[in-house]
């Protein structure tokens, strides 16, 4: 098992994550950083696909009519923020989020509003050979 | 998981931005801070906030829930899973962190005053505790 970083700040309002073959991933926390690129409603949100691209979970933002640039902290037992703190909002996740081989975390607005808009994605995840899950 | 308990401590007086880098070849999870602060008669309102860095870049930031004006006297405990308050609570404000919070190795805790309102008159001193693991024993 080993700590890993995944981060893609470029532009563009939807990125995705694959775990690779015999490895499972159990993310730990998430910070991402919305910057937009124009007025109107987003909806910052995480779900996770298995390998046919079938969504098997559905992270919904607290907050579906996200106007500014912010930042949200995914994390377990944090609070479900439906308004911004200094421009910030949190909200839970699983306390023991393993996601298997060839599934996707994909951190995306859900609303799609601006293909301009930043989502900027830092990941902290524990990567495990999936034969030795801890 | 074999690791071993530390207690980072910065008590510097006259600043507002404190940075505790992990280790090459280690890796933190960080369980708790506490932060007592104390601002300075420089009128403003202070962000105070918990970042990670690597290198230059802000890869993670825990925001104070309201901002904290001149003349204050205060304590800010750094708890996974608080729910932030946004007044002081019996002298007290809560900062969350994740409930497993693990930094890599060479990267940068820093708590700081993101608005540098007071950057080299305020005071604040820092305590964490963080288990320490080496990089290659996190099985």
């Amino acid at each position: 098992m080993r700590l890993i970083h995944l981060a893609d700040v470029a532009v563009g309002n939807s990125k995705t994550f694959v775990v690779p073959a015999g490895h499972v991933y159990e993310l730990k926390y998430a910070y991402v950083v919305l910057t937009i690129s124009g007025a109107g409603s987003r909806s910052i949100d995480i779900n996770v696909l298995d390998a046919s691209s079938v969504v098997v979970l559905q992270l919904k933002h607290g907050d579906s009519t996200v106007t500014a640039t912010s930042s949200t902290v995914f994390a377990p037992a944090e609070f479900h923020e439906t308004g911004t703190l200094q421009l910030q909002y949190t909200r839970p996740i699983p306390e023991q989020f393993f996601i298997s081989a060839g599934y996707t975390i994909k951190v995306f607005d859900s609303l799609n509003f601006a293909a301009g808009d930043t989502v900027a994605v830092n990941l902290f995840i524990l990567d495990h050979l999936d034969n030795a899950i801890q | 998981m074999m690791g071993r308990i530390i207690q980072l401590t910065d008590t510097t007086a006259n600043d507002s931005s404190k940075d505790f880098t992990v280790p090459t070849g280690h890796v933190y999870k960080l369980l708790s801070g506490n932060l007592n602060i104390v601002t300075q008669v420089t009128v403003g309102n202070r962000i105070f906030e918990l970042r990670v860095l690597n290198g230059a870049t802000v890869v993670f930031a825990s925001i104070l829930g309201a901002v904290i004006a001149n003349g204050v006297t205060t304590i800010v405990n750094i708890l996974p899973a608080v729910t932030k308050n946004t007044t002081e609570t019996n002298g007290v404000w809560l900062l969350p962190i994740p409930t497993e919070m693990y930094i890599p190795s060479g990267y940068i805790i820093r708590i700081l005053d993101s608005a540098a309102i007071a950057p080299t008159t305020d005071d604040m001193t820092v305590n964490l505790t963080v288990i320490d693991y080496l990089e290659g024993a996190l099985d």
